[in-house]
């Protein structure tokens, strides 16, 4: 099933303890980088494969043991950019995050 | 700690005698891939086989006449469903074996794309595993790893690499892809070794 | 947009009722949820006595500060979640929760003077009505609330979902054209089909408006749209995607 880095957010979250799909990916083979919820995902039963969008190269793979013991590797990714967490401000902050991407976005075609 | 949900029971999982444990029959063929589906041309595809004394490939035509044949297998994939008496069509290694030396015991399987996965060489031998071009009497389609797949039928299905391109024979059992990443490196479907 | 922290909760069924002949609307208490922006998601999962897991994502079609999560889930044939979803689950079961997950495809009122595009493709519609109720909760509070239209793709009249509150949104404000792919209601003007790049650049913010775009459902609908957005001048960057499985 091909979706994209949205359909990941969940286990993601358990690895990095916070939503990620705002996180800025920089592809270590096209050095191109994007939020992770524009990468291309492959998801299925065995596990799920994040491409780079633009050079197709595999960023990030999680499989391991459904519910027992998840596995985690990002072989194609350089590095990962996150903003700071935050505590939940009491009013509702101002302002849209506009982390959209660049390159990893790709061309949008399949 | 995780809580029943009233109701719920899954698919259908009970034992089958005729089945490898925890496996469900299916009468679909379901699609699992960890990439795009590449486009490969009969005219443009070769099959290479890697030792440690050279490497030998041969295109369609010739890999064609080492001789095919025609096999009833079960598959039986980890995300627990099975095929029983799939008819297909291919080259047995045993032929590819024939022409290769190697004091290799083991081999990694590279598919176009760039996935992997590793089978002792014995396991490729003895009537064990071919390359397959036609399933179910059709050629293979691109989606099940047209125009030629790996078919090794007594190890899990991951180990059926689509797409192939070729074989590299190595001195140790190193992981391919899946196997890298919590899935067993032997994967014996009887045995139940599905992952790490 | 709020940032809120991602975990696991237990969910109590509050309601189901019928959304479509397909799709059920349930309604979730959930006493620890932090609140959620719309279109986010959650992760539901399942566990059966002899602790097997199925887990799937949702989109979730409330947002805010309230312990209250609705979703709409339509069945899959063949799915092993999302017929149990529909059919078995009753007032007082429990699930399990995962969320709120998702910061990329969100929308919150930001001051901006940029008009927002939502297109959906069946069940895609689901975050975009999220976002189209909040903007109907300001449009009650604000006269200048951001302007927003809704491309909605759907089989037939009877698969819409959130009809009766789509129509009360529209007559405030809310732009919605519908895409009938198999069936229209009587009397219907334009053709029945799949959406095509000259229907989507009739429908949509002329680029120079420079609209925000989200679009969301099945891969290969997404993927058209896309394209097409991007053909027709829109700036991927402004173009914001969510795919569902299933091309």
């Amino acid at each position: 099933m091909k979706v994209d880095g949205n359909a990941i957010a969940g286990p993601l979250a358990e690895v990095f303890g916070r939503d990620v799909t705002l996180a800025v990916a920089t592809c270590a083979g096209c050095h191109e980088s994007g939020v992770i919820a524009r990468t291309m995902v492959y998801a299925t039963a065995m596990g799920a494969v994040a491409r780079c969008a633009h050079c197709e190269l595999v960023l990030m793979v999680l499989g391991g043991r459904p519910g027992a013991r998840m596995l985690f590797s990002m072989p194609g990714v350089s590095s990962l950019e996150l903003m700071p967490d935050e505590p939940t401000p009491d009013e509702e902050s101002v302002g849209t995050a506009q982390r959209a991407g660049g390159g990893l976005s790709g061309s949008h075609s399949s | 700690m995780s809580f029943i949900t009233r109701g719920f029971s899954g698919r259908n999982r009970e034992r089958d005698p005729n089945l490898p444990p925890g496996q469900t029959l299916v009468e679909d063929w379901p699609v699992l891939s960890a990439g795009p589906t590449p486009d490969i041309d009969p005219a443009d595809w070769e099959f290479v086989v890697v030792t440690e004394n050279g490497r030998r490939s041969w295109n369609w035509d010739d890999f064609h006449a080492l001789g095919v044949e025609d096999v009833t297998v079960d598959i039986h994939c980890v995300t627990h469903w099975s095929k029983l008496g799939m008819a297909w069509r291919g080259v047995p290694l045993d032929k590819v074996f024939d022409e290769v030396e190697t004091g290799h015991d083991y081999v990694m399987a590279h598919s176009y794309g760039g996935y992997t996965t590793n089978v002792p060489l014995d396991e490729l031998l003895d009537g064990q595993a071919w390359i397959a071009f036609e399933a179910d009497g059709e050629p293979l389609s691109p989606e099940h790893g047209g125009p030629a797949r790996l078919l090794v039928p007594h190890l899990y299905f991951w180990k059926s690499a689509k797409w192939i391109h070729g074989l590299v024979t190595m001195p140790r059992d190193d992981p391919g892809f899946w196997e890298q990443n919590g899935y067993h490196l032997h994967g014996d479907p009887w045995q139940e070794e599905r992952y790490w | 947009m709020t940032r809120r922290p991602a975990g696991w909760h237990a969910a109590t069924v509050r309601a189901v009722t019928v959304e479509t002949p397909s799709a059920r609307r349930i309604e979730f208490e959930v006493p620890s949820w932090p609140g959620n922006d719309a279109g986010s998601h959650v992760d539901v999962r399942l566990t059966a006595p002899d602790g097997y897991q199925a887990t799937r994502s949702y989109s979730i079609a409330s947002s805010g500060e309230t312990p209250r999560v609705v979703l709409a889930v339509d069945e899959v044939p063949g799915g092993e979640v999302s017929p149990f979803l529909v059919h078995e689950l009753q007032p007082g079961d429990q699930v399990e929760l995962h969320g709120p997950l998702g910061s990329y495809f969100v929308w919150g009122p930001d001051g901006e003077q940029r008009p927002v595009q939502l297109i959906a493709g069946g069940s895609g519609v689901v975050p975009l009505y999220a976002m189209a109720e909040v903007r109907d909760a300001l449009q009650e509070v604000r006269r200048d609330a951001t302007p927003f239209r809704l491309l909605y793709s759907v089989r037939t009249p009877e698969d819409r979902f959130f009809a009766p509150e789509l129509s009360r949104f529209a007559g405030r404000g809310l732009d919605i054209r519908y895409v009938y792919t198999r069936q229209a209601p009587d009397g219907w003007a334009e053709p029945v089909g799949r959406i095509t790049r000259e229907t989507l650049a009739a429908a949509v913010w002329p680029v120079e408006q420079r609209p925000s775009v989200y679009v969301c459902g099945p891969t290969a609908f997404v993927e058209a749209v896309a394209d097409w957005l991007v053909a027709l001048g829109h700036e991927p960057r402004d173009i914001r995607t969510e795919r569902f499985g299933g091309g």
